[in-house]
């Protein structure tokens, strides 16, 4: 194959995500840790998100060069809708959630969600505007998907309790969660749209051995969500890519029928990208490829071989585009992150 | 017994009105507490386990088994005679330090507790030596630890070897489970026991103890 310079064209992650191969693979990643970016460009410039527009350029100019100069046609990039969301934070901060009752609920002051939303982040997705290289658009947008805010208000072992002890508020509480981010993404899309080729989020629904809640519940209550988010993505012109981590296979049948164009995220421990390939490439494309654990510890030639057969097994499916199967955090290795890298762009003939 | 029957499967609905109104009916008609325990609380608790290990129920209505379990079993501690209350076994268990991920520690240590094992839960970001002391000072037989993350893995090597520089890596079994862990990693770094599911977890730990 002829060695080509890279140029990014965003229509390649397009093409990928409305599950149509393309010759150059597509390069993915749902989230680079900046302190691996900040190795990689040379500079410190994460301090720079919390400064004036002047410091936020310095930041979109170094994050945006980061996927532009490792030959991603996109940058990944979303605001987390719990920036807006009081007292949010049991998702991870070990904290107790803010709504654990019908009273924390009505009080909960759901319709001002989506203005405080625009008021903190506008400015972030402007200057990420600004900086965007030729021939490159975004993915992403509203970070967190439905089940995730909801853990993020409710804490997960306590919406397993309230699933019980308050059927009611159990389901209210996705429908309420469902229609707010909806129109957090109405309104983005209007504003940004512009700048994104393909929205995503992130709900992770699985863990090692099967979804964390009953199927049934995803069915009914989550994938509505998705439903209604993804009609006003397919309206805006762009496809809808779902992140979720996690075996769940038992679900998704039902998220395939919400819309989605595509999924990311997978675990060797739970199926090799290439089985989410065979399985689901037909009606999805795939994004993924590399398990996160085999980024941080296999050695090059090791890399080289896993990549070149996930590749090969993937070829012939439908669209796909390759990296890891969750995340670069700042614990992978920076050998092992630009071996990944080399490995897949000759791979893909540059 | 028909009502242990019963208390067995209402504590499988995670139904916490009827496990009360059950445990207390029970103890009101004479029935030993260690019975009330074993045949009704532990036996639903198994069940439940056994049905996580098939994709039958999930974590949801595992939580609310436990809880269940808890509140009644705290209704027959005060009851139990020394002898009878003595746990089968004690374990500590722990997310490894780096790491916050407590959903599946939080799960292996309820289906212990529901094994009749008595559990010291150290929380998450556990430092390797904390593991080793409380091990050590509660005379722990079993030492768990959860790891989610591909560098906090690296961290159960450490209490072993912690463990083995204390001098009790010979009265300690140890342990491990987690997204990223295998079998061939516990192997590797010389931990005793890997399992996939919490159930299977507490299956081993009873095991481990009976060959003790
Ligand atoms: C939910 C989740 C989170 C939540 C955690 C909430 C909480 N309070 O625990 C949040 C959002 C906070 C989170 C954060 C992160 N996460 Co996370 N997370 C997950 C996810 C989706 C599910 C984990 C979970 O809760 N499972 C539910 C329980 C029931 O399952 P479990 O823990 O596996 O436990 C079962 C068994 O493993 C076993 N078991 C567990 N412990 C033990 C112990 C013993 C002794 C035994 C015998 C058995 C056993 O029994 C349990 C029940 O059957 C996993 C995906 C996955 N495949 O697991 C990623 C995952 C673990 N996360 C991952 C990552 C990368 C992160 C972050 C670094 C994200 C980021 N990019 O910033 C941070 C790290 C934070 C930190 N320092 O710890 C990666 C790790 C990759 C790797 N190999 O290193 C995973 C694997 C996702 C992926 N697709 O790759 N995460």
């Amino acid at each position: 194959m002829a060695m080509t310079q890279f140029e990014p064209n965003y229509e390649n992650l397009v093409k990928a995500a409305r599950n149509i191969e393309v010759k150059r693979i597509p390069l993915y990643e749902h989230y680079v840790s900046p302190k691996v970016m900040e190795t990689l460009r040379g500079t410190n410039f994460e301090d720079c998100y919390h400064g004036d527009d002047r410091d936020l350029d310095n930041y979109f100019h170094h994050y945006c060069g980061f996927y532009r100069d490792m030959g991603y046609d996109t940058v990944s990039y979303e605001e987390v809708v719990s920036v807006a969301l009081p007292g949010a934070g049991a998702l991870g901060g070990h904290i107790k959630g803010v709504i654990q009752n019908r009273a924390d609920f009505e009080k909960y002051p759901w319709d001002q969600v989506c203005d405080t939303y625009f008021a903190k982040v506008s400015r972030y997705f402007e200057a990420l505007r600004r900086q965007m290289p030729a021939g490159m658009k975004a993915i992403g947008g509203v970070g967190y998907g439905i089940f995730e805010c909801v853990q993020d208000l409710v804490g997960y072992e306590d919406l397993c309790y309230m699933r019980v002890d308050d059927p009611e508020l159990y389901h209210d509480l996705f429908f309420k969660v469902g229609e707010t981010n909806r129109a957090v993404w109405k309104r983005f899309l209007q504003e940004f749209g512009d700048i994104y080729c393909v929205c995503r989020f992130g709900d992770d629904l699985g863990f090692k051995s099967t979804t964390l809640l009953p199927p049934e519940d995803i069915r009914d209550l989550v994938a509505p969500q998705y439903r209604g988010i993804i009609e006003e993505v397919h309206r805006a012109g762009k496809p809808f890519l779902l992140h979720s981590c996690g075996h769940i296979f038992n679900v998704m049948e039902d998220l395939i029928a919400t819309g989605i164009d595509a999924k990311h995220s997978n675990e060797d421990q739970i199926a090799p990208f290439y089985e989410w390939v065979e399985r689901y490439g037909d009606r999805i494309g795939n994004f993924g490829g590399i398990d996160t654990d085999a980024v941080c510890r296999l050695s090059e030639p090791e890399l080289n071989e896993y990549i070149t057969n996930v590749v090969s097994r993937s070829v012939g499916h439908g669209g796909f585009a390759f990296g890891s199967g969750n995340s670069i955090p700042d614990y992978v290795p920076i050998e092992n992150f630009l071996a990944m890298n080399r490995i897949i762009r000759t791979l893909r003939g540059e | 017994m028909e009502i242990l029957n019963e208390l067995s499967l209402s504590l499988q609905k995670g139904n916490i009105k009827a496990v009360q109104e059950l445990v207390q009916q029970a103890i009101d008609g004479g029935i030993e507490p260690r019975t009330i325990l074993d045949e009704g609380l532990l036996a639903g608790m198994s069940v439940v386990g056994e049905k996580f290990k098939k994709n039958e129920v999930y974590v949801p209505q595992v939580l609310i088994a436990a809880r269940a379990m808890s509140i009644g079993a705290g209704m027959l501690k005060p009851l139990l005679a020394d002898g009878d209350a003595t746990a089968a076994g004690k374990v500590c268990i722990g997310t490894v330090k780096g790491d916050q991920h407590d959903i599946g520690k939080n799960l292996v240590k309820m289906m212990l507790e529901g094994k009749g094992l008595e559990v010291i839960d150290l929380g998450v970001n556990v430092e390797p030596e904390r593991f080793v002391q409380v091990a050590k000072d509660e005379g722990c037989q079993i030492i768990c630890m959860s790891a989610l993350l591909t560098t906090t893995m690296s961290v159960m090597e450490d209490v072993v070897k912690a463990a083995e520089a204390a001098g009790i890596r010979d009265q300690v079994k140890i342990m491990v489970g987690g997204a990223p862990v295998t079998n061939a990693y516990c192997e590797k770094i010389g931990a005793d026991v890997y399992t996939a599911d919490a159930a299977s977890a507490a299956d081993a730990a009873l095991e481990l103890l009976a060959n003790q």
